[in-house]
């Protein structure tokens, strides 16, 4: 769940739940580690990093100054859960859990931020969300 | 990512640094805490001779209070300022925005004086001693000055710090009303850098505003004064169509804007009206 500053374009995530199923949990402990650190990246990807080259083809983001990898106080709070249904393909039942975070968080963010911005008749918005493309678009003549 | 060569001197009083400065002249550059200095030199955008550290000087660093004055030695860290009881009652502005500076290894190291002297458009510090109206104190060979906030910031990095001179002390008048304040800023995703950081010390005066001092950094080449807003807002009832006409006008100062791959001008310009109306909105609530 997401907040769209409506002066800024600023990005707020109120609420973010995640429910992953990686059949059987061996160390549940090491399953969240994956799980934070997995939505940490998807959601930076949604809303931060990003790669800039000028027109010469210069890299303008080659250092940490300029490209934002996210620190801990740009997250929310997670919210974890999780089914488990076992695979058979295995006799511990256990499945992968290394990438369920980052897969799930990237279009989760995004299509949370589309959604808010919704009543300016907004359906699409390339990556990342950065606070100057949501306030043009919500201050473009067609919205 | 490595430096150049340079010569290192740690002179233990001022005087000995100013006749170091002197006899280098342009060749040498002073380094207290480094958080600006060091970045610079490993991108080799400068290569001093010589590196003169004030770092030991005795003398330069804390907060004391003359009466009514704050004064802050130009070593003093931004984690001594963000964690000074005495400033959080007597100038709470300078804890707030001590605190919202780089992250807490930067705030350990870096320096008051350091970062005012360096001048980075971006930067938080201009905008609080602009609004706390500050007094820099800069001594040279044999002479002592005072710049005023106001005059202190002449253009992109660019003090009015001469370069055979040293900023010693800041020096602020305990504000009327300390809680009446606010620093509120945009910082960029990637260094924490303001985008915009807008500063905000009032006085209020039976539901009026009796005087008021905003300082802006991130907008333009160098930091300002939004005295079009100033005006807007003293002797007024601060309701928020009052606040909001006021800080409409924040940006008049800004001739020119900074402009890069985290915000456009306009954009900056945008962020710099709202934030001024959130600045003088929080400050007004805590009074």
């Amino acid at each position: 769940m997401v907040e769209v500053d409506r002066e800024t374009g600023e990005v707020k995530v109120l609420r973010y739940i995640a429910v992953d199923d990686c059949g059987k949990q061996i160390n549940p402990l090491l399953v969240a580690g994956q799980i934070h650190g997995g939505i940490a990246q998807g959601l930076a990807q949604a809303l931060y990093e990003e790669v800039v080259y000028d027109e010469n083809g210069q890299l303008l983001t080659g250092e940490l100054m300029d490209y934002a990898v996210p620190k801990a106080f740009q997250l929310p709070r997670y919210e974890c859960d999780h089914t488990e249904t076992p695979t058979d393909v295995n006799p511990l039942g256990a499945k992968g859990a290394g990438e369920a975070g980052t897969i799930g968080a990237t279009p989760a963010v995004a299509n949370a931020v589309i959604d808010a911005l919704s009543p300016f008749g907004v359906k699409h918005i390339d990556l990342p969300l950065k606070p100057e493309k949501l306030w043009r678009l919500m201050n473009s003549p067609s919205s | 990512m490595i430096t150049g060569n340079f010569d290192y001197f740690a002179p233990s009083n001022v005087e000995e640094a100013i006749k170091l400065l002197n006899e280098y002249g342009d060749d040498c550059k002073i380094i207290s805490g480094g958080h600006s200095l060091v970045p610079v030199l490993k991108l080799r955008l400068a290569s001093p001779a010589v590196l003169i550290d004030i770092g030991r000087i005795k003398g330069l660093k804390g907060i004391s209070f003359e009466g009514g004055t704050i004064v802050i030695g130009t070593n003093t860290t931004h984690a001594e300022i963000a964690r000074s009881a005495e400033l959080k009652k007597h100038c709470p502005l300078l804890v707030e925005t001590a605190g919202q500076i780089g992250d807490q290894q930067v705030r350990n190291r870096g320096t008051i004086g350091g970062s005012l002297t360096h001048a980075d458009p971006a930067a938080d510090w201009p905008a609080a001693v602009l609004a706390l109206d500050a007094d820099i104190i800069v001594k040279g060979k044999g002479s002592v000055r005072t710049i005023k906030a106001t005059d202190f910031f002449v253009d992109i990095m660019t003090s009015a710090v001469k370069s055979n001179e040293i900023v010693t002390e800041i020096r602020i008048t305990k504000p009327a009303q300390p809680q009446a304040a606010a620093y509120l800023k945009v910082p960029q995703a990637a260094s924490g850098f303001a985008v915009v950081g807008v500063a905000a010390q009032l006085t209020l005066k039976d539901g009026r505003c009796e005087k008021v001092a905003i300082g802006i950094t991130g907008l333009g080449p160098k930091a300002y004064r939004a005295s079009t807003s100033e005006n807007a807002l003293i002797g007024n009832t601060l309701d928020a169509a009052t606040i909001s006409a006021a800080a409409e006008k924040a940006d008049t100062e800004a001739v020119d804007t900074m402009e890069d791959i985290h915000a456009s001008g306009e954009f900056r310009r945008n962020l710099t009206r709202v934030y001024t109306k959130r600045a003088i909105m929080a400050a007004m609530s805590r009074a």
